[in-house]
């Protein structure tokens, strides 16, 4: 059994995800000790809310050494949902001016105003998939999962392997290594959602 | 594109789903978690648990009830009864809960969704809007199941709610409740009309006719959400979305294993049975259940 560890740094729904790990017959955990990032199969970054205050949070548990050694240094697989995506940018333009984690290239930018396009985009989308992306790995091309997000990161890499459509396409999903992230709630994507986190259990 | 959002909404007595008929009559359908679980098999979008007497009885609805529900959970997940506070919220949250109703505190104090809205997020605050149709074409609303009249408009009181900071509308046509008899699309249009924000309607369904009815006279609609309907009918959430789909295609999400693709369907919304032959055929097929 793989055991994953979901990290709790006070922003937002980790019961949700812990549900969703437990229903594949994952491990799941939710803790913010180091320690227990060491022991387990893989690291997940939960998070809704704001930029600042999560990179906050995360300096004041004195998560973001352990996490960067555990993760780039060691090579440990890594799930970002969400705010767990942004947080691996360069900064955030989201009230005010943050730094992030800079573990990949690119900043996170508000979502362009867009006719018939409401911000925050909130509800179920169709993401578009790169055919190498190993999380989409045996989905359905028109696979639909749930957004919720005012933001996005603004990044035009090879590591971008999901766009969704919000008037123009922007990053529904990177993967980069051990690395891996997505902007929507997988845990909240049903049937799609649960297919994506298999493949990444797959993986580890 | 976002697609248009077919809700289910459990109406809760005393922890129970409860079948409600005009805000007076309720009968028991099942437990909580057993209603999520089925409802989220059968590709349900959004789930909406109501606790209709909570504000009446000057409680929150129950958040271990929410924690339960949730473990079977995996759409977005909206809670509503009795809720007025941060700290109402934050508990709802912390049990699994996504989003939040609002209904009487907002009637009583218009300022409580800006509180919340600031500390949440619009999106994760969504104001109930309870609606009466009188005659000739004039509607009023109520709140505290029906108990309770206020004074203004529905396309009024939708647009304070907007401007206080709600990240979404939901209209529930009170004398529809339980009827069958299809969705008031004159109210949803005029309240769609009135606000920049998604609009969920509810009450009326009893057809997946009536979901297509509704989305194509108001081309605005965000959601669309039904209780008894998806009760007492197997696979019903699947079936309207296939039904949905063959009219107005991508606009809608059909992820779930069981597609009914291959189905026809009468004027009624209602499956046609196959022909002699298919069935025939179809006895030696098998189907394995999809293990993710």
């Amino acid at each position: 059994m793989k055991s994953v560890i979901i990290i709790d740094y006070g922003m937002g729904n980790v019961r949700s995800v812990w549900n969703a790990f437990k229903s594949l017959g994952a491990q799941p955990k939710i803790g913010s000790d180091p320690e227990d990032f060491k022991r387990s199969d893989a690291i997940v970054l939960p998070g809704v809310g704001a930029f600042g205050e999560a990179m906050k949070n995360l300096r004041s548990q004195n998560l973001v050494d352990p996490l960067r050694k555990l993760v780039l240094g060691e090579g440990k697989p890594f799930l970002g949902i969400c705010l767990g995506l942004q947080l691996l940018a360069e900064d955030s333009e989201e009230l005010g001016h943050h730094s992030g984690l800079s573990w990949i290239k690119g900043s996170i930018k508000g979502l362009p105003q867009c006719k018939g396009h409401h911000i925050p985009h909130v509800g179920w989308n169709v993401v578009e998939q790169e055919e190498d992306s190993i999380l989409y790995k045996n989905l359905p091309a028109q696979s639909s999962f749930y957004f919720d997000h005012s933001f996005y990161l603004g990044s035009e890499d090879e590591i971008v392997k999901g766009r969704v459509d919000v008037g123009k396409p922007v990053v529904a999903s990177i993967e980069s290594k051990n690395v891996f992230a997505t902007q929507f709630h997988p845990e909240k994507s049903q049937v799609s959602g649960l297919r994506l986190l298999r493949n990444f259990l797959n993986y580890i | 594109m976002v697609k248009k959002r077919i809700i289910a909404s459990l109406t809760v007595k005393n922890d129970w789903v409860v079948q409600s008929i005009g805000f007076k009559k309720f009968l028991p359908v099942g437990t909580v978690p057993v209603c999520v679980e089925a409802l989220n098999h059968w590709g349900v979008d959004e789930i909406v648990i109501l606790d209709i007497t909570a504000s009446l009885e000057k409680r929150t609805i129950n958040e271990k009830l929410v924690q339960r529900a949730c473990e079977k959970c995996f759409v977005p997940l909206t809670v509503g009864g009795g809720i007025k506070s941060v700290a109402d919220v934050n508990r709802l949250l912390q049990a699994g809960a996504d989003k939040v109703v609002l209904n009487h505190a907002a009637t009583c104090d218009h300022q409580v969704i800006t509180k919340l809205a600031n500390v949440y997020g619009s999106q994760c605050i969504i104001a109930n809007i309870d609606v009466r149709a009188l005659d000739k074409n004039q509607y009023s609303c109520s709140t505290l199941s029906n108990t309770k009249e206020l004074s203004e408009k529905p396309e009024n009181l939708a647009r304070i709610y907007a401007d206080a900071g709600a990240g979404e509308i939901l209209v529930n046509s009170i004398d529809r409740d339980g009827m069958k008899q299809g969705f008031d699309c004159r109210l949803i249009k005029n309240i769609v009309t009135a606000v920049d924000l998604p609009v969920i309607a509810l009450g009326g369904a009893g057809s997946p006719i009536h979901f297509l009815e509704l989305l194509q006279e108001v081309e605005g609609i965000s959601g669309i959400a039904a209780g008894n309907f998806f009760h007492f009918f197997e696979h019903s959430v699947t079936i309207s979305k296939a039904i949905l789909k063959a009219e107005i295609g991508q606009k809608v999400r059909v992820d779930s294993y069981a597609d009914y693709s291959e189905h026809k369907t009468d004027k009624l919304g209602r499956l046609c049975r196959f022909p002699e032959e298919v069935l025939l055929n179809r006895f030696f097929e098998f189907y394995p259940k999809e293990q993710i």
